[in-house]
């Protein structure tokens, strides 16, 4: 299998097959990045995809000294972003509610996963993005450096401070160690 | 050990980043200590909260959406050019702060090779660069990529209808070398003929690897009066080096900046 680097360089010289692998590989997390943003499926799936196509059509602009996944992750987060943005000043459109129970729907079923979202929903950005980060696209101390331009002291910094907050309201609402 | 340290410790090492040394450390101290116990116990139960969580699927089709979206707007390339071919190396160079020597006839300076300590050194005009890349007025301009030490060195050189040809030089080390235009206004074509082959790709973008000791050969064809190609090298270490250069139809000026 081509790694990240070889996969980018194909990509740069027109290989959409090479681009196709770089979608394969990265569309889950970039959609859950996504999901957490607009906490929507369509809307994600909206996002993701815009995102790509932005990525394909500027990797012109590609900066190959920094990996490639920190870049098409600031391009869907911003794309999310964006469209959140974009969808607060539209009415609401029932079609587009997620069908899934809202975390604060499921922490209020006692689901521990549920708790857990909901939880993670009440942080602040920056470190709902480290927690995100860490723990469900398992990126290391510098990969996410790279990808929220920060340094790696401060990343783990914000990952202890979300974590005891994170850590209180679990154990305000009975969840224990085992 | 300070609580700041401890905690440190604790996360990195459940974090999966602390060395062995720093986990046997903590499991001493778990050991024998029932506070550190309670603070590593805190921060478990987090760990193990947030790995109840499972990433979601994304929707079906979003990769064939995605791809159908990608192909019809990039068409297809054109064939393969091949680009790559090994040869002697050059003479060293010599490295220093960068100083472009304003050269006789039709080359200047025209470099901005952002915190790069390159220098230049008189290249003299490569004997077979004439051809299917135009012919080149007066002497090639060496360029070094001082970030990487002798890595990789660059040369330009003016040619006809107000291109201009880059040499670029991988010395003992393989070297991936993306060439791209800001505004993709810049005709980048390798030259045809030697070595590897390597797809030529959207206009203004081109990206290839260079073999230790090999050379490649670019027409960069502005098609305005000024525009610009940004250069950036990346060795198998990982070291990057990059600088952007200005093409401009008459005597070249220095550019700083990345």
């Amino acid at each position: 299998m081509l790694d990240e680097d070889a996969l980018v360089q194909r990509c740069v010289q027109g290989d959409s097959d090479a681009f196709s692998q770089l979608v394969a590989r990265f569309e889950r997390p970039l959609f859950n990045v996504a999901l957490r943003v607009l906490r929507d499926r369509e809307e994600a799936r909206d996002a993701v995809q815009t995102a790509f196509l932005r990525a394909w059509t500027h990797l012109g602009s590609y900066r190959p000294e920094h990996r490639f996944f920190s870049w098409i992750y600031r391009i869907t987060y911003n794309e999310a972003v964006n469209q959140l943005r974009k969808r607060r000043t539209e009415p609401l459109n029932d079609q587009l509610v997620s069908a899934g129970p809202r975390p604060d729907e499921a922490a209020a079923d006692g689901q521990l996963a549920g708790l857990v979202e909901a939880a993670v929903e009440e942080l602040d950005e920056d470190l709902r993005q480290v927690i995100v980060l860490r723990h469900w696209l398992d990126l290391s101390y510098d990969e996410m450096a790279e990808t929220l331009g920060i340094p790696a002291k401060t990343v783990k910094s914000r990952l202890f401070t979300a974590r005891q907050r994170l850590a209180k309201v679990l154990q305000k609402r009975g969840v224990r160690t085992t | 050990m300070t609580d700041e340290i401890l905690d440190d410790l604790i996360q990195r090492v459940l974090d999966g980043e602390g060395t062995p040394e720093e986990a046997r450390r903590l499991e001493a101290r778990l050991a024998a200590d029932p506070v550190v116990r309670a603070r590593h116990a805190e921060l478990k139960l987090v760990f193990d909260a947030l790995g109840s969580i499972e990433l979601e699927s994304p929707p079906a089709g979003l990769h064939a959406s995605i791809m159908t979206a990608v192909r019809s707007t990039a068409p297809a390339m054109s064939p393969t050019t091949p680009v790559v071919a090994p040869r002697a190396p050059r003479r060293p160079l010599q490295f220093a702060r960068l100083l472009l020597p304003v050269a006789a006839g039709f080359i200047a300076g025209a470099l901005g090779w952002a915190a790069l300590g390159g220098s230049l050194g008189p290249a003299g005009r490569p004997a077979d660069l004439s051809g299917a890349m135009g012919d080149v007025a007066g002497p090639m301009q060496l360029l070094s990529l001082g970030v990487i030490d002798q890595g990789i060195t660059v040369s330009a050189g003016r040619a006809e209808k107000g291109a201009t040809i880059l040499e670029l030089h991988a010395a003992d080390q393989p070297v991936q070398v993306w060439l791209s235009s800001d505004d993709q206004g810049v005709g980048l074509t390798a030259e045809p003929g030697s070595g590897a082959s390597v797809q030529p790709g959207a206009v203004g973008v081109l990206a290839f690897e260079l073999a230790p000791k090999a050379l490649l050969r670019v027409r960069c064809a502005p098609r305005q009066a000024t525009q610009s190609v940004r250069i950036t090298a990346k060795l198998a270490g990982g070291a990057v080096a990059e600088g952007s250069l200005r093409l401009d139809w008459l005597p070249w000026s220095r550019r700083a900046g990345r």
